[in-house]
């Protein structure tokens, strides 16, 4: 591991927080954003390591000054996000329920324009403002918001270190391949606290933002001009396919998952974000009783690792899908496998069970339950 | 499936119902720490609603010697119940194992009869109105940070108190009284656990 | 999505300098390649697209210019210069040239944009970038209609004109409430030293110098700066040229003509 190479520091740190931190230490230098909750700490997380606004810190990664701005609504922290990466700087923003759909105007226009933003979802109850504590029922709105085809990179950590690690990854991840990123937390990761490992970014990890507009064309007398509008069906049509084949092609790269005990396993659990978490702890609890239970991650849901799903849950006999949602996360799953099966390539899908439970955390008892009880 | 799936991870998960204002959050987050600067494996999840006062608090703590993987559980070692607005919620966090002590000035007995039918391990104690005869109504939430002190089995008090210290630090100088009060409020929590 | 041009290098060089000729005063910073222009015969957008160009040759910004364009006809103008560019809708573009500013502080940064992604949809840009005295320049035309999408009642239109498919028995203030006047709100929300002015392209050179105006107040003075352009627009107003003009100056007693720096009293 090349991490043991580096300068860490174990903490006690709640996970908004831990967030803040690993955006400055990814080289991110503003933030945008209005405060919701579950999200807010990531915010005021940043305002203090921005310092006094008259005398700003300055980034660890580009000796650059630390700036926020607190904006008029959700809308306007997208845009002003978008603003910043057009002028070639690593920005991000973050949001929650009824504040992400606010700000699906603004992703929708980076999906169309492929502007790096970085924006940390944190999700609360479902069902439009609902409850500020927990559920994953932003996955379809994170991944598929806007007018658009989900052409973005969606993120689902499932632990504080998870927060840490695919923070600083979302930066480069989004200023590599130019879509849209997000950091799908939710209420529980956002609000609780436990300890972490902080580690700077390696030098060779770090990918180098240059600015869209006024960047290095523009210093060879090229003019950039971007629009997300267009008069005929043709003209969007071939950008859509253009975009279709660079994200087709791009995935294979960024495209991550965890397959846990799945080897021999006949059971293949399924859960993403936190819920994954407590589904690994059922499987060393159904293991330590001999069943051969095991559990697949989706580490990005957008893109989808495909071939590792197929791989874990090809030889399983059924497979279990666990979220806190009434299927959003599993609508992703089987129609990434109905997709694979037109490719030609046989395939049996198994038998499929699903435990869901909409805005409510679930339990590793709760999993084991559900995994011996009868069908 | 002979063996009963077990989970011998985690060693001590606390479930504290309050309501917003108790200091509830506040408490559960110095003892997570206190237990993390013991080189505990710690985890703290609150859980609450939209009001910044008299909603319905939880907090979710943990702490173990091997790490922790999921923030939530279902079924508490240890349930502190200081609020009556809540007849059944965090009745799902509560086991045939589970000690749950409750204040017997603030929760009233149909509150607590739901739990009672899960364990019959349920304890009054008479908390809220002590603190506020012997001290003052506002010791209550150091109070009950002496009570879940009592509590654990986990040797962390002058952790806990040092960290209150600390975060209490800057009103200890504008209230020259309050770091006495403080400490005496945590001893009578101890002391009230203790008896009970 | 991304187009880009060769800059018309030399163009002073190259084209005909000789006083006898009668040459036509185009911008140097124009783009060729999108000439002629896709607005309607008679519309301001070209006038005040043609003065802004004057001035970004005049001050000699063209590499250091960012134009942002919202929805409505403005977006017309996405390829109108050989100026970076970008296109939002809703009035949106106003948040994304603060987010830009801050991020390139030495970039000269314009939103350029319609009555009703400035004044009613996107109105909480307008106000916000207001208070917190944003050193960007922000133009709104003014054609007292929803131009792109046919002619539909704006948050100027006026009672009695122009008529619009969606208060076709005029805008009675019973029914529709009062129009909204851009500058007039950002004068009272201004912090002290922000320029705010209106200017009405049936005279080009006041266009002209109220813009220049307002982009050296973006660069000297780090300052916001607000332009209105009181505008026309033929097709929808359904004018002829007469008409037109007409119509302009009786728009001009709603909305006079003014230039300001707010004061420390505001």
């Amino acid at each position: 591991m090349p991490r043991a190479k580096r300068r860490e520091t174990k903490e006690f740190m709640q996970g908004n927080a831990v967030i803040a931190h690993a955006a400055r230490a990814a080289g991110a230098t503003s933030f945008y954003g209005y405060p919701i909750t579950p999200s807010t700490e990531v915010f005021e997380t940043w305002v203090q390591l921005c310092g006094n606004p008259h005398k700003p810190a300055l980034s660890p990664v580009t000796k650059e000054r630390l700036s926020y701005l607190q904006c008029e609504d959700e809308m306007a922290s997208g845009f002003a996000l978008i603003g910043a990466c057009l002028a070639g700087k690593k920005a991000f923003t973050a949001t929650a329920g009824p504040g992400n759909i606010l700000m699906q105007d603004a992703f929708s226009a980076a999906e169309a324009l492929r502007i790096p933003t970085v924006a940390v979802i944190m999700q609360r109850g479902g069902l439009s403002t609902s409850t500020v504590i927990y559920s994953q029922e932003e996955v379809t709105l994170t991944c598929f918001g806007g007018n658009g085809e989900g052409f973005r990179v969606v993120y689902s950590p499932s632990s504080l270190q998870d927060l840490y690690t695919y923070t600083l990854k979302s930066f480069n991840t989004a200023w590599k391949y130019r879509y849209p990123t997000f950091l799908l937390g939710d209420g529980y990761l956002g609000k609780m606290s436990g300890e972490v490992t902080r580690y700077p970014m390696l030098k060779r990890e770090y990918v180098t933002p240059e600015p869209i507009l006024l960047g290095p064309a523009r210093q060879k007398s090229l003019s950039t001009n971007l629009r997300n509008c267009y008069d005929q069906e043709e003209e969007i049509n071939s950008i859509i396919e253009q975009y279709r084949s660079d994200y087709a092609r791009d995935s294979k790269a960024i495209a991550e998952s965890e397959s846990y005990r799945t080897r021999d396993a006949h059971t293949i659990l399924i859960a993403h974000g936190i819920v994954a978490s407590a589904a690994k702890v059922a499987v060393d609890m159904l293991r330590s009783t001999s069943a051969r239970v095991g559990l697949w991650r989706p580490i990005t849901l957008r893109p989808l690792d495909v071939p590792s799903l197929v791989s874990a849950v090809g030889n399983a006999r059924r497979i279990i899908y666990i979220e806190s949602a009434l299927g959003q996360m599993s609508r992703l799953i089987n129609d990434a496998l109905i997709a694979y099966s037109e490719t030609g390539k046989s395939f049996d899908l198994p038998a499929v069970r699903s435990l869901y439970a909409p805005a409510l955390g679930i339990t590793p008892t709760e999993i084991v339950e559900q995994v011996l009880k009868k069908s | 499936m002979n063996k009963q799936p077990s989970n011998t991870d985690i060693s001590l998960k606390i479930v504290l119902v309050g309501e917003g204002g108790q200091g509830i959050q506040t408490i559960a987050k110095i003892l997570t720490r206190a237990a993390f600067q013991k080189r505990y494996h710690v985890s703290y999840l609150p859980n609450f609603g939209t009001e910044q006062r008299g909603g319905l608090s939880l907090a979710f703590v943990q702490l173990s010697r091997s790490p922790i993987i999921s923030p939530k559980f279902k079924t508490a070692d240890i349930c502190l119940i200081v609020s009556n607005r809540d007849t059944g919620r965090s009745r799902r966090y509560i086991g045939p194992m589970t000690h749950v002590v409750y204040d017997s000035g603030i929760v009233e007995e149909r509150g607590i009869r739901a739990f009672r039918t899960v364990t019959s391990n349920v304890v009054p104690i008479n908390a809220f109105n002590t603190t506020s005869t012997q001290l003052s109504e506002r010791s209550f939430n150091i109070a009950l940070l002496g009570m879940l002190t009592g509590l654990i089995d986990v040797e962390l008090q002058t952790d806990i108190i040092r960290l209150m210290d600390e975060k209490f630090a800057k009103y200890y100088l504008k209230d020259t009284g309050l770091k006495s009060l403080n400490h005496k409020a945590f001893d009578l929590g101890l002391t009230l656990t203790k008896h009970a | 999505m991304k187009t880009s041009n060769k800059q018309q290098r030399n163009r002073k060089e190259t084209a005909p300098r000789t006083a006898s000729l009668p040459v036509p005063s185009f911008p140097r910073c124009y783009k060729e390649s999108s000439k002629p222009h896709k607005f309607c015969p008679g519309c301001g957008h070209p006038i005040t697209l043609h003065e802004i160009g004057m001035v970004v040759d005049e001050l000699g910004i063209q590499n250091k210019t960012a134009f942002l364009i919202d929805i409505g006809c403005s977006l017309l103008a996405w390829d109108f210069f050989d100026i970076d560019t970008t296109q939002t809708h809703h009035g949106r573009t106003v948040p994304t040239a603060v987010g830009f500013k801050r991020a390139m502080p030495d970039a000269t940064v314009i939103a350029y944009l319609g009555d009703g992604g400035g004044y009613a949809i996107g109105t909480q840009h307008l106000v916000h970038a207001t208070l917190r005295n944003d050193p960007i320049t922000v133009i709104i035309i003014n054609n007292l209609t929803y131009a792109m999408t046919g002619g539909q009642m704006a948050p100027t239109t006026i009672e009695k004109q122009p008529p619009t498919t969606t208060a076709p028995f005029d805008r009675t203030p019973d029914v529709f409430g009062t129009n909204l006047k851009g500058p007039e709100l950002v004068l009272h929300l201004a912090m002290p030293g922000a320029f705010v002015a209106r200017t009405a392209v049936d005279n080009p050179l006041h266009v002209r110098m109220t813009i220049k105006e307002a982009l050296l107040h973006q660069q000297k003075n780090k300052a916001f700066s607000f332009v209105e352009v009181l505008s026309f627009c033929p097709t929808n107003w359904k004018t002829n040229a007469q008409e037109t003009f007409a119509w302009m100056g009786a728009f001009k007693e709603t909305y006079p003509l003014f230039k300001t720096i707010t004061g420390t009293n505001s």
